[in-house]
């Protein structure tokens, strides 16, 4: 029986007004979990699993297969509405979304991030019907080694994300990597820097960090803007949808970060993370509309969401095909398996290849749903922008703050969450960026992690990172991109010295 | 935007204490980081990445102050016209913090979006801010409790 | 009957009806209202879920409901501090695993757990077995340890986390097997699975439930079961434990039910009896074991025996094998 046949037979399946409803339930829940900053596809679980038990199997599956697509995509709408990310995956869709949003093209960026979101995810399934196999046997090809050059190229390439000098993106990467050592190493199980207070004793969340730093101070920025702060400008319904022109500029961004998505997606850790922020970092510098960077770019909305589901979708792959999960969205599917006494693994094709087939159709039908329902909404949510900021943020602080309740259930994480909000407003209002300081919190870890293994792996042997081929390749890349930064650098202060002499003093 | 309206310290001064904070977290950093054990570049132990990073933080962060000090313009700088009112916010969402777990929800979260709103509208509209304090906290309450059968606290 | 008659007859019942409820003591009072369980793991974790199972099934029999708290992160201690500081009133109990019993050792623990908490229940127990990837030369556990022997240092084990079961378990086999192999450390067993299939690690010491699916399709290969006896499971029966090849290296992994020291007599007994009966129902014992858990049942007086005897012997162990001195070497 070829994956085709098989296919359609999991569509028969899927299509059953049960789990057609279950999908459309699914799918809704999780754009909604995805929306709700904090809750998430984690919180989602905990309230479903009880219910699932009395479920099908398939159909409970189907359900849970729905959350996971629907909180990838939900994520990108407070980010570009009220620039507050729920999830470490629409961090970089702030940046620009928001950005759109101000100028009143929130509907345009809403509708393109639903478009990408849904190219790549049919695309990654595709590739998972195709050739799931194959890929997975990269995925498992990558080591300590390989994890510990990606994770370092990522933190080249993307510290020079903010265009801001090298000393402020660099202090900003390396303070985030300090908070990233916070907490007890998961390594050694060492408390490190926690100040013998319980807060953080789990390290400083992430998502937590994320949620003050914009969502939290963005609302203070606000506050202390008062009436100077002027809302999105209204629009009429007609212009809520892309233009054609922003919408043939969405086409190329789309493509590669679908592609930097369904790639990255096979690396275990928050590969949805990274691979927005390399596609944001990929379309800076390739797009057409590169010089509009900040100022609200379709291209960092589009790219961005396009690698964000793309990766969602490839770490399918490696879970179905080989029982791991790669990631916290992945291992919540996997808990859906493993209720209904299921591990999945090398053979669940073989030995349960309805439920195989089926869940992969129905994750067809459940992107198709998304876009079928979530378009006629953009005007809906963009309409949330209509209601006056004095009135909007007051209870969006207080909505964060509830949110970040719901991520461990821990009161204390509510402190971390107004600190975090203060960090961020006084370094933005004193002129620095936070991304490389997101940037530098999670690959931190990554890099200190792959380090240590692979020095243990090699017997201290720096030659093992550059023989291997793939890390090989990374590092060398990541050298020739240091190289070029210095080159520019110096070659600009050259070309400035004479006109802006600095005063001698 | 007029500056003349602003209140509070002036940014450079904030600029200043931003940079002068990063310095100081920095080197205390790397003071901790000291407590560690470093182990060696082929048997890294916990106080490594810390150790490294630490360096790394204190140069460049004293490399930030001087440029802060010498830049001498707050061109860059800009906290709104009342950083009072952030500052508002904060303590409001810190008792909010520090409440919520002895007022229950429902009454927690009333108080907060109820003073938020004082703080961002002024005293205009006293009636429309409290039944707007109310219907959001309901609501928010009814969506967590009810229909999403969260735990609360 | 007059109203008067009417009045006595309903006040008479009312006192038989009060000395009813306080005659059988407290202990039918409680609970009185719904009891709070921390699972110091995320929503959907294989603890999480066997709580859930279990925990519903006790729901019926105490009659109010248990509602599930997940409060995870570093390392089960966060769930475990929030229950050591809960009132013991019977209202806030908890899940724990043997790491309670390991953490206090390594002195990285805010609590002495064993002696800060009240057994109730053991659910299960999961001994680590020792696997291999199945394109490796070693067939056997004498294979692994005879190349070993043979090339010093060569052989790298995967661990998830310095000082655990995972750990504890090759380092004892070394120790007395007179070989030396080196602990790499990954944050997490889903991670150190995926060196493992890899091919990047040599082998590695993990729970029997994570290892199941891959050694069913032949991607992995038993070695070695570090647990007391063989395991009843088909898929795990000819492996071999460490003892019978002589080598004297024994750990295992477990979970249970703890509370707050200092829970009422009568409140413990209730919780105990209703564990035990739970515990007994062979539905609740399927639903477990369908997960790829063992479930053994340990009452109240049973699981604490163990965690005193586990505590004295795993000291003797981690000084004895060095692990205790390789953690506290990371500070300066």
């Amino acid at each position: 029986m070829t994956s085709l046949d098989a296919l359609i037979q999991g569509f028969q399946l899927a299509a059953t007004p049960t789990n057609l409803v279950a999908a459309g339930i699914g799918v809704m829940l999780g754009t909604f979990a995805g929306m709700l900053p904090g809750l998430g596809i984690s919180g989602t679980i905990a309230l479903l699993i009880p219910i699932s038990f009395g479920l099908d199997p398939l159909t409970a599956l189907v359900i849970f297969g729905g959350i996971y697509y629907g909180a990838a995509y939900g994520g990108s709408t407070t980010s570009i509405l009220l620039n507050v990310p729920g999830e470490g995956a629409s961090v970089v869709t702030c940046v620009e979304g928001y950005a759109m949003a101000r100028r009143g093209r929130a509907g345009a960026a809403l509708s393109v991030a639903a478009l990408g979101s849904f190219f790549a995810g049919m695309l990654g399934l595709v590739g998972l019907v195709l050739f799931a196999p194959t890929i997975a046997g990269w995925a498992l090809a990558f080591g300590p080694q390989e994890y510990f050059c990606i994770a370092l190229l990522a933190l080249v390439v993307l510290s020079g994300i903010s265009g801001q000098s090298m000393v402020q993106s660099g202090l900003m990467v390396v303070v985030g990597i300090m908070l990233g050592t916070i907490g007890i190493d998961p390594m050694t199980g060492v408390e490190r820097f926690t100040l013998s207070s319980d807060v953080l004793l789990d390290g400083i969340s992430f998502i937590i960090v994320v949620m003050g730093v914009y969502g939290m101070a963005e609302v203070l920025q606000t506050a202390a803007d008062g009436d100077a702060a002027v809302s999105a400008p209204r629009v009429a319904f007609r212009d809520l949808y892309p233009t054609r022109e922003e919408l043939s500029r969405s086409m190329p961004a789309i493509g590669r970060g679908s592609l930097i998505g369904l790639l990255i997606g096979l690396v275990p850790g928050p590969s949805g993370t990274i691979s927005t922020f390399l596609s944001y970092a990929v379309e800076k510098r390739l797009s057409r509309g590169r010089d509009q960077f900040g100022s609200g770019a379709i291209e960092g909305v589009a790219g961005p969401e396009a690698a964000n589901n793309g990766a969602d979708t490839s770490t399918l792959i490696p879970l179905l095909s080989l029982g791991l999960p790669f990631n916290a969205g992945a291992a919540l599917l996997l808990s859906g398996f493993l209720i209904h006494g299921i591990t999945p693994g090398p053979n669940l094709v073989n030995t349960r290849p309805d439920l195989f087939w089926g869940l992969v159709a129905s994750l067809f039908i459940g992107n198709l749903m998304l876009l079928v329902i979530n378009l006629p909404f953009v005007g809906l949510f963009a309409s949330l922008l209509r209601i006056p900021l004095g009135i909007l943020m007051p209870l969006v602080a207080v909505v964060v703050m509830s949110g970040t309740y719901f991520i461990n259930n821990n009161l204390s994480d509510l402190w971390l969450a107004v600190a975090f909000g203060l960090v961020g407003w006084l370094l933005k209002g004193t002129g620095y960026s936070v991304a490389p300081l997101i940037i530098g919190l999670f690959l931190g870890p990554l890099i200190e992690k792959g380090f240590i293994q692979s020095m243990v792996l090699a017997d201290g042997s720096f030659l093992t990172l550059m023989s291997r081929p793939f890390s090989g390749l990374m590092l060398g890349t990541a050298a020739l991109f240091i190289l070029v930064r210095i080159g520019l650098g110096l070659r600009s202060r050259f070309a400035r010295a004479p006109l802006a002499p600095t005063p001698p003093r | 935007m007029q500056k003349t309206d602003r209140s509070g310290p002036s940014p450079r001064l904030v600029q200043l204490v931003v940079a002068v904070a990063l310095f100081a977290g920095c080197s205390l950093y790397l003071y901790a980081a000291l407590g560690f054990s470093f182990g060696a570049w082929s048997n890294p132990r916990a106080g490594f990445m810390p150790t490294i990073a630490g360096c790394i933080g204190v140069a460049l962060a004293l490399g930030n102050l001087l440029r802060v000090w010498r830049a001498g313009d707050a061109a860059s700088a800009d906290l709104g016209l009342s950083p009072s009112r952030a500052l508002a916010f904060l303590a409001i969402l810190a008792g909010y913090a520090a409440l919520l777990g002895r007022l229950g929800f429902l009454p927690a979260t009333f108080g907060a979006a109820l003073a938020l709103l004082m703080v961002s509208r002024g005293m205009r509209g006293p009636v429309v801010t409290l039944s707007l304090a109310a219907v959001f906290s309901l609501g928010i309450w009814l969506l967590f409790s009810r229909a999403l059968d969260l735990p609360l606290p | 009957m007059n109203s008067a008659a009417t009045r006595r007859l309903a006040l008479a019942a009312f006192g038989l009806a009060s000395v009813a409820m306080t005659l059988p003591a407290l202990a039918q009072a409680y609970p009185q209202r719904p009891i709070r369980v921390i699972v110091p793991f995320p929503a959907g974790g294989a603890t999480d879920v066997m709580g859930r199972i279990v925990t519903k099934a006790v729901e019926a029999r105490l009659g109010k409901p248990l509602i599930i708290e997940n409060k995870p992160g570093a390392g089960t201690m966060t769930g475990l501090n929030e229950l050591v500081g809960a009132r013991p009133d019977g209202y806030t109990i908890g899940m724990v695993t043997s790491t309670m019993v390991l953490q206090p050792l390594y002195g990285g623990s805010r609590h002495d757990y064993p002696n800060a908490l009240q057994p109730i229940a053991q659910i299960t127990v999961t001994p680590p077995v020792l696997v291999t990837g199945s394109d490796t030369p070693w067939k056997t556990a004498q294979a692994l340890i005879d190349d070993a022997k043979a090339n010093p240092r060569k052989i790298k084990y995967g661990i998830t986390g310095f000082g655990n079961s995972s750990h504890i378990g090759p380092t004892q086999l070394a120790r007395v097997a007179g070989i030396e192999i080196e602990p790499v450390s990954f944050d997490g067993g889903g991670t150190l699975l995926t060196a493992l299939l890899g091919g990047h690690i040599a082998v590695s010491a993990g729970s029997t439930v994570d290892y199941k699916p891959h050694i069913e399709a032949g991607k992995l290969r038993p070695l070695l079961n570090f647990g007391p006896e063989r395991s009843q499971d088909p898929l795990y029966k000819d492996v071999p434990t460490a003892k019978e090849l002589g080598y004297d290296a024994e750990i295992v992994s477990w979970t249970g039910v703890a509370a707050p020291k200092g829970v009422s007599a009568d409140v413990a007994t209730r919780l105990n009896e209703a564990f035990t009966a739970v515990m007994a129902d062979p539905e609740v014992k399927a639903a477990i074991a369908k997960l790829g858990s063992e479930p053994v049942h340990l009452d109240a007086a049973g699981f604490g025996a163990r965690w005193a005897s586990e505590t004295t012997k795993l000291r003797q162990v981690v000084t004895e094998t060095g692990i205790l001195e390789l953690v506290k070497s990371q500070r300066r």
